[in-house]
């Protein structure tokens, strides 16, 4: 299964590929879930923001398996300022 | 303990000031910064008053933590009545000017009235001097003013905070800027210090901040130090600085662009925080340079950068003085110079950003009425025979350099954008395209994709604003509008405290209320608690909605443009969808203790010790 992987300001420490912040297309074992996917990736931060085919997912909804052609976004809960 | 108990009262008109002591029931009940001169304020001035007129006052206020240990106790705020919106303006700033004012011995400065000509404060200590400024600095640039005084008065040291030429001419949304690149930014409060005839003060500060308990108060100061230095927040903060957002904004369809036609721009690539550090050919550099950080700051977020020396804007003569490195971009401003006016060259964003810095003028104000402006030429509404000639576009990077220098200098057409987006719309009988509430410009959050921001844009004291609550990340997890009353509520009470203290607001990445707490009391004993500094900031929040009231604004005024109610985002994860805003602010005011008019109720205001 290929999803097509999007980090943004943030840096895996087992895919380092994601980590200049462009898409790339991951391979995954079939039916792996989102929230499976996102404990793999190893961010450095507690919370995120997750972006599955430009829809916003609740923590509680990311157990969904994720699909061959899936696009998944990454990035940390960020707050504005100056 | 912690403050001096001083405060220093300056009547301009007389050009006299005296010493007088710091109420310290008003201390106890508002903490500082925002809330205490908030509290003098609405205590001197008729909030009916002309914003521009003698009779408004300005405060220059520090919190209990300002020139303390504590990370990121650099914060002093300008309290005033907005001359861009004619409601309560409370603008915070960082830098070293803050810190300087408490090593000096003072708390707070209250400016009153206006001098017969052009002035400045100077302040050494005790020794406080109010000089002609005519024929020195008068008509001067931020930085040139501040290398002048430091010459003049033989003080490297000295830190200053001043209006530009934009703040001189009464730009509706001038600015203070002190340290060169940080800035009291919003609401027009330097159009007020302009409207006064005063230029800048300057201070030199040899004593030191004391501490009631300062054992308790270092341990505390190193556990939230530890703590913040610790966490991730943090670290992508001073990675990438505050320009990390434009990519979440962008790929969340949260991203006002052109005047907020779109919530996503095709450029965001090239005016990021990636772009900021990207090698260009010319030079080998990067638009980036270093970080920089405010006073006591663990964090840095700050930016200094350089514009590539090959780019249009800095040929000639003229543009010699931009070649050098100075602040950079923020994500705000970032925002502001590009994707609201579609410009995706980012060394015309960081020039436009160094003249709001140079002539002291918003630049999230300034990008968003020159967004309406666009908007209104495209229309055919401006001519070109107004502008010059210059085409006003969406994506004209030559036309965005061009209105920060005219606005910056208030010539010609620039006279025009200076009086902000609102004033502008209404001018060309368009007033829906402006995206203001209580006449203050957007931030960078589209608010149909984020309704949290949406119901924050609408209730901020100060008009629209991503600083006065913290809907971040329900935003971002949710687009429905169910919940949102609560979570604004809530954090605009804490922030309210947090901008009392004299702490940023960035240190809550990693810190919650007792990490403030436990600093707060060891400076200042008396049993700050995590709850006090609730009902504190709750309190704030009232006094500024009780000033706002006084002053004539009502329930109408806690609303959003038309097109944020009545055009859906057209893509992204909002897409189809508009701000809900009348299921939210109903219960925002029932939450809120007020009546459905939005007025706090006699059981409110009686509870948090208002109702005198």
């Amino acid at each position: 299964m290929q999803v097509d992987m999007r980090l943004i300001a943030l840096e895996s420490s087992t895919a380092p590929e994601l980590n200049d912040h462009q898409n790339h297309p991951l391979v995954l074992p079939p039916g792996l879930s989102l929230a499976a996917l996102l404990e793999r990736l190893d961010l450095p931060e507690v919370g995120y923001g997750v972006l599955l085919n430009d829809r916003s997912i609740p923590v509680s909804e990311r157990a969904v398996p994720l699909r061959t052609g899936d696009r998944v976004t990454v990035f940390p809960a960020i707050k504005g300022g100056c | 303990m912690t403050w001096h108990g001083r405060v220093l009262r300056v009547d301009l008109s007389s050009e006299s000031w005296r010493e007088e002591p710091l109420n310290r029931d008003w201390a106890d009940q508002f903490l500082g910064q925002r809330g205490l001169a908030t509290r003098y304020l609405a205590a001197e001035i008729d909030p009916g008053v002309d914003p521009l007129a003698p009779q408004n006052k300005l405060l220059i206020a520090t919190g209990p933590l300002t020139g303390t240990m504590a990370s990121t106790g650099g914060r002093w705020s300008v309290v005033t009545k907005g001359a861009l919106t004619g409601a309560i303006a409370c603008s915070n700033s960082g830098g070293r000017f803050g810190a300087e004012l408490r090593l000096a011995g003072w708390d707070l400065i209250i400016l009153e009235g206006r001098a017969p000509r052009p002035v400045y404060l100077w302040i050494r200590d005790d020794d406080v001097r109010i000089r002609p400024a005519e024929g020195f600095i008068w008509g001067a640039t931020v930085w040139e003013t501040e290398e002048r005084l430091r010459v003049r008065h033989q003080e490297p040291l000295l830190r200053v905070a001043s209006v530009g030429r934009a703040g001189e001419a009464g730009v509706r949304y001038a600015c203070v800027v002190n340290d060169r690149d940080r800035a009291a930014g919003r609401s027009g409060v330097g159009a007020v210090m302009g409207s006064k005839n005063l230029k800048a003060i300057a201070i030199r500060g040899t004593r030191g901040v004391p501490l009631l308990h300062p054992q308790r108060f270092m341990s505390a100061v190193v556990a939230a130090r530890d703590k913040l230095n610790a966490d991730a927040g943090r670290d992508r903060l001073a990675r990438y600085g505050t320009a990390a957002m434009m990519d979440v904004t962008e790929a969340y369809g949260a991203l006002p662009t052109r005047n907020g036609r779109q919530v996503q721009f095709e450029g965001a690539n090239h005016v990021n925080a990636k772009a900021m550090r990207a090698r260009r050919a010319s030079d080998g550099s990067s638009n980036l340079v270093r970080n920089k950080a405010c006073f006591a700051c663990t964090i840095g977020c700050g930016r200094l950068a350089h514009i590539d020396p090959d780019h249009f804007s800095v040929q000639g003569e003229q543009g010699r003085r931009h070649r050098g490195v100075e602040g950079g971009l923020e994500y705000e401003s970032a925002y502001a110079t590009g994707p609201m006016v579609g410009v995706d060259d980012i060394d015309a964003c960081h020039y436009a950003n160094m003249l709001c810095n140079e002539h002291g003028m918003d630049p999230i104000s300034f990008g968003a009425t020159l967004g309406a402006a666009m908007e209104l030429f495209e229309q055919g509404m401006i001519k070109a025979a107004e502008t010059g000639g210059v085409e006003l576009r969406f994506g004209s990077a030559q036309a965005l350099v061009w209105a920060a220098e005219v606005t910056g200098t208030a010539q010609g057409f620039g006279q025009v954008l200076g009086l902000g987006a609102k004033r502008l719309c209404e001018r060309y009988g368009r007033p829906e395209l402006a995206m203001v509430v209580k006449g203050q410009e957007f931030p960078g959050y589209d608010p149909r994709a984020m309704q949290g921001m949406g119901l924050a844009y609408a209730t901020s004291n100060r008009g629209a604003c991503h600083l006065r609550a913290d809907p971040y990340s329900d935003d971002f997890e949710r687009v429905t509008p169910d919940g949102k009353a609560d979570i604004v509520r809530r954090s605009q009470d804490e922030i309210a405290a947090i901008d009392s203290s004299g702490l940023c607001a960035f240190t809550t990445t990693a810190w919650g209320l007792e990490e403030f707490a436990a600093q707060i009391d060891g400076a200042l004993g008396g049993g700050w608690s995590v709850e006090r500094l609730r009902e504190t900031g709750e309190r704030i929040w009232n006094l500024e909605r009780q000033f706002n009231l006084a002053a004539g604004l009502t329930a109408a005024d806690d609303s959003l443009p038309p097109r944020m109610l009545g055009e859906p985002a057209p893509s992204g994860v909002a897409k189809g969808r508009v701000v809900e805003l009348g299921q939210m602010l109903p219960e925002y005011y029932r939450l809120r203790g007020w009546s459905e008019q939005g007025v706090p109720t006699l059981e409110t205001l009686g509870r948090l010790g208002l109702s005198g």
